[in-house]
């Protein structure tokens, strides 16, 4: 059986959807999967999650750097894919195997979901699309759920912990990807919402969309106009 | 947008047949514009007919890129074919429309000259010669609120969206794409109207030009024209209700005071009373 590796960071001190998206993941039939998360903040570790909590953190730290911290000392060479969750999403039934048989089928290296309609969103563009199962494109989120495959690891892994909270990143990955060689895209057929609380809400956007900029400027990456494009779109079933 | 990819991009949501389609694309095979100036994006949601074997028969004429969906209504497809697009200005054309030889020139030269985030073009809106040939066809044409406002002469220079979103106008592809964004969940079916008024708040600075002239050929019958009208006046309403200060008559070619002219109107002659009592009927159902 094929192997995914879950990473995935909980706000403990606040409400989250960390159990639910744990014991989904968890009801795969198609795939082992193995799920690390950190426990961020200093309330006690709920007993649903004591099993996959690896760490528990009580200071602001970074979110790449907390995947990087995650992913030490991890062997990566049995993995098949790595699936890295935010704590604030609700997952359709199933999911991990019908988003990844689909990711599978179109070989996107990086890819995520599609958000629901009620979603938050920053960026229209990861909106679900009705009437696609999926589609190649220039742009995957760096959250709050996304995907790499595993010829993917050597490109995008250790994550770049430059841009505070990993803004930009989504703007340097297509590049990357595309001079290896390798493809992403969002899934239209299994949507997630993210619909708990609004994206960005407990740090200051302010400092870092300045640090993005900073960040984006020594680093070869796509306009916003450039990545949001489809590059294949693929059709949902009639 | 690298040196390889088109400057224009001409959108097309396929419409209901394929065959129905064929006048556009042999307009747009006669264009003054080089083809490797633009290209045609023709978002198939669906399209009845043979669709496959018409672009085969356009496919050494026109650089033509056939992006299938299934049906999901004209929003998805609206937004799949404006994300598909490679151009660095956006022109969206009805299944049913005719090109001038230079309508895709004068779009072309327009945004190739400005270049600006908010700019866009839009030019008068006419019916096509075969239209023009049908007495009866045509009284319907004419008898359309937002057709006979984007056909309506008016000084070159820049014009109110509000007086002619009705007509083709073209956009910078990064205003749309950006913009869509986070609103996208909240069209409501009127999202032509939706999208003009979204692109007028977000400051799109649109010029008028006779250059860009493009040809109307749409007889739907008066019964689903009517039917048009009454979802433009829900929708009209949804969008007023979303948006307590937003003024819906100018739109909508009304009148002040239409809702007090409104029993008149509805008693108005021929094609227009029945278009403008199927805009006031939708309005009064979107306001329930």
């Amino acid at each position: 059986m094929k192997r995914v590796l879950a990473l995935g960071i909980y706000l403990c001190d606040r409400e989250h959807l960390a159990e639910s998206i744990v014991a989904e993941l968890a009801r795969s039939r198609d795939w082992q999967v193995e799920q690390r998360w950190i426990a961020l903040g200093t309330s006690p570790v709920p007993p649903a999650l004591a099993a996959v909590t690896v760490e528990q953190v009580a200071g602001p730290i970074p979110k790449f750097a907390l995947l990087n911290r995650l992913l030490r000392g991890v062997d990566l060479g049995g993995v098949d894919h790595l699936l890295v969750t935010d704590d604030d999403i609700a997952l359709p039934a199933g999911f991990l195997d019908r988003y990844l048989a689909l990711v599978e089928r179109y070989r996107f290296a990086l890819a995520q979901p599609a958000r629901t309609h009620d979603s938050f969103v920053d960026h229209g563009f990861v909106e679900q699309l009705d009437g696609l199962e999926a589609r190649q494109t220039r742009y995957v989120e760096t959250g709050p759920l996304f995907s790499l495959q595993r010829a993917a690891f050597p490109v995008l892994t250790p994550f770049d912990e430059t841009p505070p909270m990993g803004w930009g990143l989504d703007f340097t990955w297509p590049v990357a990807l595309e001079r290896a060689g390798l493809r992403l895209g969002l899934i239209d057929a299994t949507p997630v919402s993210h619909s708990l609380r609004r994206p960005a809400a407990y740090y200051d956007q302010a400092t870092t969309l300045a640090g993005m900029e900073v960040y984006l400027a020594s680093h070869p990456h796509l306009g916003r106009a450039e990545a949001f494009t489809i590059v294949e779109p693929f059709p949902a079933a009639p | 947008m690298t040196g390889s990819q088109p400057l224009l991009s001409v959108v097309v949501l396929g419409g209901d047949r394929a065959e129905a389609l064929r006048p556009l694309l042999e307009s747009l095979c006669r264009q003054t514009l080089a083809r490797a100036a633009f290209e045609l994006v023709l978002v198939d949601d669906g399209v009845t007919g043979d669709l496959a074997r018409l672009c085969d028969d356009f496919a050494g004429r026109l650089p033509l890129v056939r992006s299938p969906q299934r049906p999901a209504g004209r929003v998805a497809a609206r937004l799949h074919g404006f994300y598909r697009a490679r151009g660095q200005a956006i022109l969206q054309l009805e299944p049913d429309d005719e090109a001038p030889p230079g309508l895709l020139q004068a779009h072309h030269d327009f945004h190739l000259a400005r270049g600006e985030r908010l700019a866009g073009l839009v030019g008068p809106l006419q019916p096509t010669p075969g239209l023009l040939a049908d007495r009866a066809a045509l009284a319907r044409w004419r008898a359309d609120p937002l057709q006979a406002a984007a056909a309506s002469p008016r000084p070159e220079g820049p014009v109110d969206l509000r007086a002619c979103w009705g007509a083709r106008w073209s956009f910078q592809r990064a205003l749309v794409v950006e913009l869509h964004g986070s609103h996208q969940g909240h069209l409501t079916g009127g999202h032509d109207l939706e999208l003009a008024v979204r692109l007028r708040d977000e400051g799109l600075s649109l010029e008028f030009s006779e250059a860009a002239t493009c040809w109307s050929g749409g007889d739907p019958g008066l019964e689903v024209a009517r039917r048009r009208m009454f979802d433009l006046g829900v929708a009209g309403a949804r969008l007023q209700a979303a948006r307590r200060k937003w003024r819906l008559p100018p739109w909508l070619g009304l009148p002040p005071g239409w809702h007090l002219l409104a029993p008149l109107a509805r008693l108005g002659p021929g094609p227009r009373g029945a278009l403008l009592g199927g805009l006031l009927d939708g309005l009064a159902q979107g306001r329930r």
